[in-house]
């Protein structure tokens, strides 16, 4: 930047000297000259005095004795006295005795008592009386001229003007030499803190010179930058900070979503160039959200740093592992040797998890459903890339969680289908597209029965049947599963009180309760308000929980429970055996009954070692004074196994699938049990089979072949052709005030 | 004292050279300079008169003048200013022999007085009466006489003559 040009300091201090030099001249001169003058003009008068008072002595002689010829001879003396204009001399009557004149043109001699002549800057006048010893004979007057003192004070001023003219010279050059030692060190700084401005970096220092005051500046200057350097560098460190921020997950410390966008294309076209294989894991951590729930935000988040750790300790450092979301966590494994090494990582990183995380005095327990992607399945494109990830990890955790699962072409259309029932299930309830079906539950002894397992059907008017393990995940995922979980429970609950009119005799209901439900805050008070709105008798309802509701807190589950349980509730453990096979929690938790999983029953007929198993888990669970429920009862062999196994009650297609219409199911089945169980014949009676015809599209979807070759072709005069399931010819058998549960009320 | 400018006439010369005489008394110091002023004068008996009329009773530093006319051997040693006036020569001579060397002051007319052994001459030059002053005699009668005076006054260098 350039200043406009302006008087420079040099010149200021060269101004200064020479006006100081200069006045203090000018004064010095003036004052001399003043006193000069006085001095000199009292001198005079002095000295005329003196030359009136000789000149008086001498003339009284010739005053006395009227001698004007001596009186002439003495005046005449002053003509050696250049300064003396005039002189005249009066005797004791006044009268001019005698006049002296230097020149004709002088004026003449006053009257001695008359004014004399103004005493003038150049003429001064003297009056002594002439004495002779005291007495007065006569009057002297003298006339002085001045001129030759104010010649002499000019000359005076020429000379004082030239010494001035030479002095103030040599005072400006030793003003100008001077001021080089002031500005020159105030020069050099100011081009130091240019050197700072036009570099932009404080590590420069000035010298520090020259007079105290610039010394002091400099020093001061110096102590600016390094403030500046020490801001500056703290500004650098925020600013890195942030960029670290910006792309760090502050909880866990790994890379975050903005910074795993960022690398993955970077290390796709390396990988590329390289012809090397890469690999995109997704992870989706299962059961967080009820960890998040159930333990609260901390809990959970600890939960993710020791989760990262444990990850962080099973890839290479070549790896990027990235939380791209709340419990969702990506790898990305750049150069493998072939893409299915990355199945590898995926189940290290799985068995990481199946240690429990101990946190806060809770035992947590986690799995995890991991997407696989290569690059050899994408295009180029990083976007693709994580797509196909993240819809292997939707399938992975469709297939029942805890899993790996590598992209294949048709998860990209299960995502989208996926999202469709997403979109379609909010409302579905409202539009009474929701309802209730009821499978019949019997006891093996007795073969009465029992209860009845209410079970979640959705008709979609376009879609059509859209089977529970559609859309209960995503009921789950979305939130949904609570008002659906209690629709549920509030008609299972309606139903039970109709069935005691036809039944004279009270009969229990199941209903199944997701583990998010469980672990909502105000499930417990849900339930109670149905229980009371309903007015049912609490014990007849059991309400079945998954394993899962195990992940997070297990004390506090079980305390959950116990309330139910005082609520009159009882509890079942549904499709026990599968999910976190990890029996410690058994004992822990206040369980009524098992309902061993339908896989089992599946296995029953291929041989000993699942009757063994099976036989255990009876065995177990009826020492810790637990009932044994076994679902999935398709056959004859099936169910005698179970009989003879010891198992307390059954359910399956067998003896009944779930129909929208219990009370009448009911009625047969108080029926069934002294034909279907005790004959132990593979013969269904036929309005089970009838029933059973209308749910058909609610199956379960692990139903195996076996099954579909057991079941008659169903009649298609039962078929409701309205595409209604709960048909009209079902309302015979029903009471005049039920409600059809297929319709709005 | 009056001092014309001009001497007109004989009776004016006198009153002069009786205001000569006294202002000689302010010029001059004696030995033994107390008491009265004698101004002693032999001189015609009018000249003698006026001189009496106008000098008799005058002051002069402290000292009263009187005049003495015609004093006698032993009076005239007394004076502190003997006036002789026109004398000759001759007369000068027998009147300083009178005198010796008492500290009296001889005045007379003419230029020759001074030159013939007299102190002072009153002498008359053109408008002025000029006075000249024998130094020796004043000298030798132990006489000191103002240097004032003797600044407008002409020395007179005295003829030899034995005392």
């Amino acid at each position: 930047m350039k200043l406009p040009r302006h008087k420079s300091l040099a010149a200021d201090i060269t101004l200064i000297v020479l006006l100081a030099s200069g006045l203090s001249l000018v004064v010095f001169t003036a004052a001399m000259m003043l006193f000069d003058k006085s001095s000199s003009i009292a001198q005079s008068d002095a000295r005329l005095g003196t030359l009136a008072d000789i000149v008086g002595q001498n003339s009284t002689a010739a005053v006395d004795f009227d001698d004007r010829r001596a009186a002439a001879q003495v005046l005449q003396a002053l003509r050696k006295e250049p300064r003396i204009v005039s002189a005249c001399l009066y005797n004791a009557s006044g009268a001019l005795f005698s006049a002296y004149y230097r020149e004709a043109s002088a004026a003449m001699c006053p009257r001695v008592n008359g004014p004399h002549a103004e005493s003038t800057p150049n003429l001064r006048s003297v009056s002594r009386p002439i004495l002779r010893t005291s007495e007065v004979v006569g009057t002297i007057y003298l006339l002085g001229d001045l001129r030759d003192l104010h010649t002499r004070q000019r000359t005076l001023v020429e000379l004082s003007a030239l010494l001035a003219v030479f002095s103030l010279s040599v005072g400006g050059i030793a003003g100008l030499l001077m001021q080089r030692r002031i500005s020159k060190p105030i020069s050099r700084l100011a081009h130091g803190m240019h050197e700072v401005t036009s570099g932009g970096t404080f590590e420069s220092r000035a010298a520090v010179e020259g007079s105290r005051e610039t010394m002091e500046l400099a020093q001061e200057f110096n102590l600016m930058l390094a403030e500046l350097e020490r801001r500056d560098q703290i500004a650098k460190q925020a600013e890195a900070q942030l960029q670290q921020e910006a792309s760090t997950d502050a909880l866990t410390g790994l890379p975050n979503r903005r910074l795993f966008l960022d690398r993955l294309p970077q290390i796709i076209a390396l990988a590329q160039r390289e012809h090397r294989a890469v690999a995109l894991l997704y992870l989706d951590l299962d059961g967080f959200k009820l960890v998040n729930d159930s333990l609260g935000h901390s809990v959970g988040d600890t939960l993710l740093c020791e989760v990262a750790e444990r990850f962080k300790k099973h890839i290479r450092k070549s790896d990027t592992l990235a939380r791209i979301g709340g419990d969702e966590f990506t790898v990305i494994l750049s150069s493998l040797h072939e893409a299915g090494d990355a199945n590898i990582v995926a189940q290290a990183l799985l068995s990481s998890l199946t240690k429990p995380f101990r946190i806060e005095g809770h035992d947590i327990t986690i799995g995890a459903s991991i997407g696989v992607s290569t690059l050899s399945d994408a295009q180029t494109e990083g976007d693709d890339l994580l797509q196909q990830a993240d819809s292997a990890m939707y399938a992975a955790k469709k297939s029942g969680r805890n899993c790996t699962m590598f992209f294949t072409s048709d998860m990209s259309q299960i995502a989208r289908e996926r999202l469709t029932i997403e979109n379609e299930l909010r409302g579905a309830l409202e539009r009474g597209e929701i309802y209730v079906c009821y499978q019949p539950e019997f006891s093996v002894t007795t073969g009465e029965l029992v209860r009845f397992e209410a079970l979640a059907r959705w008709r979609h008017p376009t879609l059509g049947q859209i089977t529970p393990d559609r859309f209960i995940p995503v009921a789950e995922e979305s939130g949904l599963i609570h008002t659906i979980g209690a629709f549920v429970l509030e008609q299972a609950c309606m139903e039970a009180l109709k069935w005691k009119q036809p039944l004279n005799n009270p009969m229990q209901v199941a209903v199944n309760m997701s583990a998010i439900q469980f672990n909502s805050e105000d499930i417990l008070k849900t339930m109670a308000e149905i229980l009371n709105r309903t007015g049912i008798d609490p014990g007849l309802v059991q309400i079945e929980l998954t394993e899962s509701v195990m992940v997070g807190s297990l004390r506090r589950s079980a305390e959950k429970m116990r309330k139910m349980q005082k609520m009159g509730l009882s509890i079942a453990i549904d499709d026990f055996g599968t999910g976190y096979s990890c029996l410690s929690y058994l004992p822990e938790l206040p369980i009524n009954a098992i309902k061993i999983d339908r896989s089992f029953t599946n296995k029953l007929c291929q041989g000993s070692e699942t009757v063994k198993m099976v036989r255990s888990m009876v065995d177990l669970a009826h020492s810790m004074e637990m009932r044994v429920i076994v679902e999935g009862v398709e056959d004859r062999t099936q169910l005698g196994l179970l009989r003879e196994i010891g198992a307390d009650e059954v359910q399956g297609f067998l003896l009944g699938r779930p129909g929208p219409n219990p009370s009448s199911l009911a009625e047969l089945g108080r029926r069934s049990d002294t034909g279907l169980l005790m004959e132990g014949q593979c013969t269904i009676p036929e309005p089970i089979r009838r029933e059973a015809q209308l749910c058909r599209s609610g199956i379960e979807y692990n139903q195996t072949t076996c099954l579909t070759e057991a079941m008659p072709t169903p009649q298609s005069s039962a078929v409701d052709t309205t595409g209604n399931p709960c048909s009209p010819t079902w309302q015979a058998f029903t009471p005049t005030q039920l409600s059809r549960p297929g319709n709005k009320n | 004292v009056f001092l014309p400018v001009s001497l007109p006439a004989q009776e004016d010369e006198r009153a002069v050279r009786a205001a000569y005489l006294f202002t000689l008394t302010k010029y001059v110091s004696w030995p033994a300079g107390q008491g009265e002023l004698k101004i002693c004068s032999k001189v015609d008996a009018s000249v003698g008169m006026d001189l009496k009329q106008i000098l008799d009773g005058k002051v002069s530093e402290g000292r009263t003048v009187h005049v003495v006319l015609n004093p006698t051997g032993m009076e005239q040693r007394q004076c502190a200013i003997l006036y002789l006036g026109s004398v000759s020569p001759a007369k000068i001579v027998i009147a300083l022999q009178e005198l010796g060397s008492a500290p009296v002051l001889t005045v007379g007319d003419g230029a020759g007085f001074a030159r013939r052994g007299g102190m002072v001459g009153l002498v008359r030059t053109e408008d002025q009466i000029q006075l000249h002053v024998n130094l020796s005699a004043l000298r030798a009668a132990g006489i000191q006489m103002s240097s004032r005076l003797l600044n407008i006054a002409i020395i007179d260098q005295a003829e030899r003559q034995s005392r």
